[in-house]
Formats: C-alpha cells, structure tokens, sequence
C-alpha cells in the first residue's frame, strides 16, 4: 500500500515538474490575447454606448419633430402669401377712389389693401376739392375708409357701407373682379 | 435595455418641451407696427383661429385697423376677438367648402346682426354663386338702417330668382337712392326689390331661368 503511494506521488511530482519547465506565453501571443480581449464588448462599456445611440436618436426625433411643425406652420403662411401675391399677379384692377373735401388739406384711402397704413396712399386734390387716386386693388372684397386731414374717418358716399366696424367708424366696401363668376 | 428605453423616453420628451414654445408662440410679421404686448394678445387669438383653419388675414387685418384708428388695446383685442368668433359661426353657416371672400363676408353680415338660418337660406339660393356680392348687398342695407326683416328678403327673393351681382347692386343703389331722398329704408328696399321681380316676371326673363 505505501509502494503504490510512493509511486503515485513521484508521479505527481513529475507532472508538476513538467508543468513548471512549460514555457510563458510568448510576446506575441500576449499581444494577441490582449486584443482579442478588447474586441470582445464590456458591459460598462456597451451600456454607455447604447445610451449615446438612444440620445442621438431622441434628438433626431426632436429635431424632425420640431421641423416638422415649423415647417409646416411657415408652409402654410407662405402658402396664404403666395395666394395673395398669385392674386395680385394674376387679377389684379386698377381702382380708382375719388372724395369731395373742398376743405381737406390732406387725404389718404386706407384700408385692408394697404395693411391700413395710412401713409400708404395718399391722395391727390384735383380740381372743385375732388381727392382721388388710382390703386391696383386684386380681386375679392375689401374694405377701407378715407383719412381727411390724419384725424376724421369718412365712409366712401359713392360705395356700400360695411357693417361696424369694432371701432366706432363705418368703413366701405369694394368688390374688385367678379368673386363668382355670377 | 429597459434604462435605455427609459433614457430614451426622458431625452426625447425633454427635446419636445424645449421645441415646442417655438411653436406655440405664434409671430405674425404684419403686426410688427403693434406694440408688443397688444401684438402678443392679438396673436394669441389669431394662433387659435389659425389652429381651426379660419382665414388669419382678416383678422390681422381688424387689429391693424384699430391701431390705425387710435382703438385701445383693449377694444382691439375685444374686436378681433369677436371678429373672429363671426368667422366660425359663418363658416358653420354658408359652408366648409366657401371661399374665404365669402367666409369674410358672411361673417360682416353676422356683425350686422344676419343671423345663420339667412345665411343657409342665401346658400341654398345660390348653390353655385358666390355669395359676396349678396351679402355685401344685405349688409349695406343693413347699415344704412333697413330692419333686418326687410333686409333679408329684399336680397332673399331675387337672389332666388337668379338674380346677377350687378342687378342686386342696382337694387342697391336704388335703395340708398331712396333713403336719401326720405323714404323709408324698409320701404326702400321692399319697393326695390320687389320692382326687380315684377319686371323679371313681366317679361318672362329671370335671369336664372333656363333658355328654351
């Protein structure tokens, strides 16, 4: 029993000396492993890149989302400016205003063709007090008034009254063109 | 993968509150000439006519005119405001599919007391039309003192009878004529519209009648 003990210990003994005669991992070899290491994804690691993923995506999204809106309020504006301005290119009529203010040392038609600005068209006086102008006015329905002396709103005498206006004054209306063909 | 989401869910909706107030805050360039706090006021109202597909520019248009006309901030905000309720309630009235001539117009004879049940009525008389020169018409009598009563027909009945633009502005024209020569609006308008139908009837020829 104590033989076979010896035998097997010696055994070992060789193994374990085999073992330490083995040689370390070449340079190369160590390099390699190193690199192979670092190619494999760390959890730390790839949990920082997954958040960069999702936040650059979550401002892309902003960012379209935000566009999208914008785009499409600034779309619809330039959309009812390029009507307005396709009307005035394409029906657009010379109008012609005309009041009697024998006493007026100053007059202007201001209405929603001019953005009422009241600089915006001044008149001139003619002969017998007449104030007139020409304006190109484009088709459709409008509404204005004349300014005497930059104080007294006059409704037109020779055109259809609009209704109150929120204000105080009665304006006038102009239908330019036919609106509907009847 | 949940965190992530998560983060995610976070980033995203902080990204749409920091877009959104510079979509919310409406600007509109034409009102440059306003002071900034009635122009903010007034474009909040116009932002919310704009989010219901009304047409924003008549609106920019009231609150110019106010200003024009020294009105107060605070009559302006107050007539754009109910300026622009009348735009919706004449929608609702002449019809989605108007143009927006006749929206403007239907929503003037609102101010002046039209009511909506009219407005379907000169619809249906004029299914094809435009409406502007008829509610342009009704208006005008309308300022000029006819009752609404006397009004509505007298642009009703030959509006019905195919009437053109320019005979409902000769009627018009008429009108006024009369009232200032002292007759009374309501009798004007009735007297007017009336000679309009009989002559049309006399002779057969309703402008709206289909030739044979």
């Amino acid at each position: 029993m104590s033989d076979d003990k010896n035998a097997k210990d010696a055994w070992l003994e060789r193994v374990r000396q085999s073992y330490r005669e083995t040689p370390g991992p070449r340079p190369e070899a160590k390099q390699r492993l190193k690199e192979a290491l670092d190619s494999v994804p760390q959890p730390g690691r790839r949990k920082r890149s997954a958040l960069r993923v999702w936040a650059m995506a979550a401002a892309i999204v902003a960012v379209v989302f935000a566009g999208v809106l914008i785009i499409g309020r600034s779309s619809g504006r330039s959309h009812s400016l390029q009507r307005a301005s396709g009307e005035a290119s394409d029906s657009v009529q010379v109008v012609r205003f005309a009041l009697s203010a024998p006493r007026a040392s100053r007059v202007s038609v201001v209405g929603d063709f001019n953005g009422w600005d009241e600089a915006a068209a001044p008149m001139r006086r003619q002969g017998a007090g007449v104030w007139t102008i020409s304006l190109s006015v484009s088709h459709g329905r409008h509404v204005y008034a004349f300014l005497v002396d930059r104080d007294h709103w006059v409704s037109d005498p020779e055109a259809p009254l609009a209704p109150e206006d929120g204000f105080g004054v009665s304006n006038s209306v102009i239908v330019v063109g036919s609106p509907g063909g009847t | 993968m949940i965190s992530s989401c998560r983060g995610f869910l976070v980033i995203a909706a902080m990204a749409v509150v920091t877009a959104s107030p510079c979509v919310a805050a409406a600007d509109y360039p034409e009102l440059g000439r306003l002071d900034p706090a009635l122009r903010a006021s007034v474009s909040g109202v116009i932002a919310e006519a704009e989010r219901d597909s009304l047409p924003t520019k008549p609106l920019i248009d009231k609150s110019l005119e106010g200003a024009s006309k020294g009105a107060s901030p605070e009559r302006i905000v107050q007539a754009v405001r109910a300026y622009s309720q009348s735009l919706r309630r004449a929608r609702s009235a002449v019809g989605a599919a108007s143009t927006e001539a006749e929206i403007v117009a239907a929503a003037g004879a609102i101010q002046a007391g039209v009511s909506e049940d009219t407005l379907a009525e000169l619809r249906s008389a004029r299914p094809r039309g435009s409406l502007v020169v008829p509610l342009v018409v009704l208006a005008d009598m309308l300022a000029r003192g006819v009752p609404l009563g006397a009004a509505s027909p007298a642009v009703l009945a030959p509006a019905r009878s195919g009437a053109k633009d320019a005979d409902l502005f000769a009627i018009r024209e008429r009108v006024e004529k009369d009232i200032q020569a002292g007759v009374a609006p309501a009798a004007a308008a009735k007297t007017r519209s009336r000679a309009w139908l009989s002559q049309h009837a006399r002779t057969g020829n309703y402008p709206g009648k289909d030739p044979r």
